[in-house]
């Protein structure tokens, strides 16, 4: 039976990034972000090119999830740059907010998961497209008429993306009492319902089987391979990391140790040294 | 210049008092995590308690005092062990409604019991007005006993407790309560005597803090609004630590004594006799839009 | 492009609108809301009620039910604590008071104004909350409600201090508005309108907005919500409405004093919306009649007991208070969710009837 991929998602474009693939979509340079006494980053570079997975891996608090805050603006970097570009400009994270850094197309799902536990699954889709709906008082104080159909409208599109990710039958059910691997599902959801330019990851297999490890790769190579998405992935999963990442960048103690395709990484010997020979080919 | 020092004086009482009463509300934020909003009106109780006990015939005034300070302790535990240990968990709202909740139930059975009207603290501290003479002051400064008790009663009060923090073994486990509950019953620390504790000692203080103000202006219903008066010596000090209560709880008594003695007259068609009253809130608006977390305050940091 | 009203696929369970059951909920509502006279008035005739006590009681939980929806996206949908609603009610009321008796507006007119003024300073003093969240905002709120009323007691020129604010009885068309009867049928349509308002926000990209900030600020940023503009937005909608509630109080009751806008009120209202279900439009509306009806009702039977037991009516005050705290502590200890969730629980063991094993 053919499952639903990304293709089967058609009313609205899932990839709304305009660069050509290959083309330099982030650039970070010389990132540099200390908490107090601890230096997170220190002298970061990154390169992500459009319609790459590229994966940022690293040992415990090698300073991977402070990289992704940065990115999304929850962090503001005390040194260096961080460039995204999309629409025809590039535009300078560090010194956006939050929720503008959303509207450009950068969308997330969190290592801890930042759901709205008390409202259902499709409140939460719903939510991702926020930024894409005109929030008028008046037409919303009366419901019927614009805002009805705009509400119908939108509903259309959540309903392709509970399709893809096979969420009907909680769609009204509560966050909160979903089993994690649904919740899971439901971050990502809502990630894709804000039709990014971006996609950043923060551990999207963690706390998983092998069975739904298997089923979220899947779909995740499936957006790369079939609307171009840009993945930036955080995993400790190494083999799937090998598998499916065009390129890799390894960070420890906030450094930048190693940088390139799969075979270049785990051939490298500061990386071996990092891991201890975890890395597996 | 005799009025300067009639209300420094004046605001130093009331400091002392204000500072005793946010000090009881300070420990059971800590400890236990509740914003009490029923602190004014435990400073009333602890009044009608002391005038209470003081109204029995041949009871020595200190025995009354002890007696009182016992029963306010109690409903302090009762109110915790009763009514507060049911809301472990939920929600900030939730938590200040239900302790506004008790406030009205602890107004209601005052009225009941003892009726509206005011009364008249009964003889208790010793001593009446006190004079100064000469420092080179034209006339003699007067200034009522009660409130240099206040000030020195307080004061007194405020060592004990700070004292009871640091050294005695009590005071170390509430420390350790406020800090993390999870290590506290981990190391043996029963949680829940300490929240007992805390609200036993917020009653005290209250009460202390009643017998004070009610020895100045009486014993009535409207000893409860000293309560929303905690609010700006908190935010001044700062929720975490008895000196900052100490500070606040004085500036907000001065400010507001300064005020009643020098604001007069109308700005605009606003009088300003009123303003002491206010000033106090005025300036916690101010202290908050700089400094969302009080003058002394911590941030709280969210790890993602 | 869909039609309205069209199924976003032809799986029933994508449909935006209702289920029929719930239109025949709001039906009987309305019905009942429309019939109360009617039914107060037998009930009267029959000897069991005092028809114009209830009548006065039923306009005092409409007025009540405008601001409880209010404060409710606030404080409910928006999870901006305030106590500061007996300050934003008097602002309410008095603008529209004294643009009717000082400038000559017409009532109508003056309600628009005080919706408008209400909603401008509900928005000012909804600035710290871009910077506050939980016990301090709550105490921000505290200081406003302080000020407001200061401001209310000794800005003679403006307020008349301590002293009241007489509003002379309006028209609408060609109806004296002077009776509880006639002001039954201006206020039930003004609660209406909230209360439909309310829900409809509720349902769409704003209502889910205020949710998101509650629950989880930090995603509701990530998926673009400005977090910031969605709270002052809260603060400015919410007082609008506690703008019409206190505009409605001056009109309706004739005379505007400070007494009405204490700290007290403040309580009061939170009370409702706590009662009645924090978030819940129809929530609102079960606590702000419960925390109305209830006092209300304990002056009737303390009235009627007042030949055997005078002490009772000298006692009431304290009574009715203690009441109020009793009631606070145990819905808060038994029923947290309010009485919404009450009437869920009851759908729920009323849905399988008679088909229960």
């Amino acid at each position: 039976m053919l499952s639903p991929t990304a293709t089967s998602i058609h009313s609205f474009e899932l990839n709304t990034s305009t660069l050509a693939i290959g083309e330099t979509q982030l650039r970070a340079a010389d990132v540099g972000l200390r908490f107090g006494g601890l230096q997170a980053l220190d002298g970061v570079d990154l390169n992500v090119r459009q319609g790459d997975i590229h994966a940022v891996i690293g040992p415990n608090g090698a300073g991977k999830t402070s990289l992704l805050n940065c990115i999304s603006g929850f962090y503001r970097p005390r040194a260096g740059s961080l460039e995204f570009r999309n629409r025809g400009r590039a535009h300078d994270l560090v010194h956006l907010s939050v929720p503008n850094i959303a509207r450009l197309g950068v969308a997330r799902s969190f290592q801890n998961l930042e759901l709205f536990k008390h409202m259902t699954v499709l409140d939460n889709l719903m939510l991702g497209r926020h930024s894409h709906m005109r929030h008028e008082l008046l037409s919303s104080l009366v419901w019927l008429g614009p805002a009805r159909r705009q509400e119908a409208r939108q509903r259309a599109l959540v309903e392709e993306v509970i399709d893809f990710l096979r969420l009907q039958p909680a769609r009204h059910r509560q966050v909160g009492s979903l089993a994690y691997g649904l919740q899971k599902r439901v971050e990502l959801g809502r990630a894709l319902c804000m039709q990014p330019a971006l996609l950043l990851l923060d551990e999207p297999l963690a706390g998983m089987n092998a069975e739904e490890k298997d089923w979220m790769v899947r779909h995740i190579l499936d957006l790369n391979e079939v609307a171009r998405l840009t993945v930036l992935i955080i995993e400790h999963d190494m083999s799937v990391i090998m598998d499916i990442s065009h390129r890799i960048t390894v960070l420890n103690f906030g450094r930048v140790i190693a940088d390139g395709n799969a075979a270049g990484v785990s051939a490298a010997p500061a990386v071996i040294d990092a891991y201890l020979g975890v890395v597996d080919s | 210049m005799s009025t300067l020092t009639q209300l420094t004086v004046l605001g130093l009482a009331n400091g002392a008092v204000l500072a005793l009463v946010a000090l009881g509300f300070v420990v059971i934020y800590k400890a236990t995590g509740v914003v009490n909003f029923a602190q004014g009106e435990l400073l009333m109780v602890g009044a009608y308690l002391v005038a209470a006990f003081l109204g029995v015939p041949g009871l020595h005034w200190v025995l009354a005092l002890v007696l009182a300070a016992l029963a306010a302790a109690t409903l302090g535990i009762a109110i915790q062990v009763l009514v507060l240990r049911w809301l472990v968990g939920r929600g900030a709202v939730s938590v200040i409604m239900i302790t506004i909740g008790l406030a009205a139930c602890l107004r209601s059975a005052v009225q009941l019991i003892w009726g509206t009207v005011g009364q008249d603290m009964p003889a208790n501290l010793p001593g009446t007005a006190v004079q100064f003479r000469g420092l080179g002051l034209p006339n003699a400064i007067v200034l009522p006993s009660t409130q240099l008790w206040a000030v020195v009663l307080a004061a007194a009060a405020l060592v004990a407790f700070a004292v009871f923090f640091q050294c005695s073994r009590q005071g170390l486990a509430m420390r350790v309560v406020a800090e993390d509950q999870q290590v506290a019953m981990l190391m043996g620390i029963s949680v829940r005597w300490v929240f007992a504790l805390a609200w036993a000692l917020a009653a005290v203080s209250a009460l202390v803090g009643g017998l004070l103000v009610a020895n100045i202006s009486g014993v009535s219903i409207d000893l409860a609004d000293f309560g929303l008066l905690v609010f700006p010596v908190v935010i001044l000090g700062g929720l975490e630590s008895i000196p900052g209560t100490v500070v606040g709880g004085v500036v907000v008594g001065l400010l507001s004594a300064y005020a009643s003695g020098y604001l007069q007259g109308q700005v605009l068609g606003l009088s300003l006799g009123a303003a002491h009253d206010v000033l106090p809130f005025v300036v916690l608006v101010l202290i908050l839009l700089v400094k969302p977390y009080g003058l002394f305050g911590q941030a709280q940091i969210k790890r993602m | 492009m869909l039609a309205p009203g069209h199924r976003v696929s032809d799986r029933p369970e994508t449909a935006v609108g209702r289920r029929p059951l719930v239109y025949l909920r709001m039906g009987l509502a309305v019905a009942l809301v429309a019939a109360a006279p009617l039914i107060l008035h037998t009930l009267g005739f029959l000897g069991l009620v005092r028809e114009a006590f209830w009548l006065t009681v039923l306009c005092q939980i409409g007025i009540a039910v405008i601001g409880a929806v209010g404060l409710n996206l606030l404080t409910g949908a928006s999870g901006q604590i305030s106590l500061g609603q007996g300050g934003f009610l008097a602002v309410g009321a008095y603008t529209s008071a004294l643009l009717v008796t000082r400038f000559g507006v017409p009532w109508p007119v003056s309600m628009v104004g005080a919706i408008l003024l209400t909603s401008a300073v509900g928005t000012f003093f909804g600035l710290p909350s871009l910077r506050l969240s939980g016990l301090y905002l709550a105490i921000a709120t505290v200081a406003s409600q302080a000020i407001i009323l200061y401001l209310v007691k000794n800005w003679d020129a403006v307020t008349h201090g301590v002293g009241s604010v007489v509003v002379p009885r309006p028209w609408l068309l060609a109806i004296r508005l002077d009776n509880d009867l006639a002001w039954y049928w201006v206020i039930a349509s003004a609660a209406a309108l909230a209360v439909v308002t309310a829900t409809n926000l509720m349902r769409t990209g704003i209502g889910r907005a205020w949710i998101a900030v509650r629950d989880q600020e930090v995603a509701a940023a990530a998926v673009g919500v400005r977090v910031g503009a969605y709270k002052l937005l809260a603060f400015a909608v919410s007082s609008a409405y506690v703008g019409l509630a206190g505009a409605l109080t001056a009109q309706y009751t004739g005379i505007v004093t400070w007494e009405r806008f204490t700290f007290d009120v403040s309580v009061l209202y939170l009370a409702m919306i706590i009662i009645g279900g924090l978030g819940s439009v129809s929530g609102s509306v079960y606590g702000a009649t419960f925390m109305i009806a209830l006092p209300a009702w304990i002056q009737q039977l303390g009235q009627s007991v007042e030949d055997t037991f005078p002490v009772i009516t000298a006692k009431l005050p304290a009574v009715q208070l203690g009441v109020f705290g009793l009631v606070i502590v145990v819905f808060l200890i038994f029923e947290p969710r309010g009485l919404a969730r009450t009437r869920q629980r009851i759908n729920v063991s009323f849905r399988p009837w008679p088909f229960r094993a």
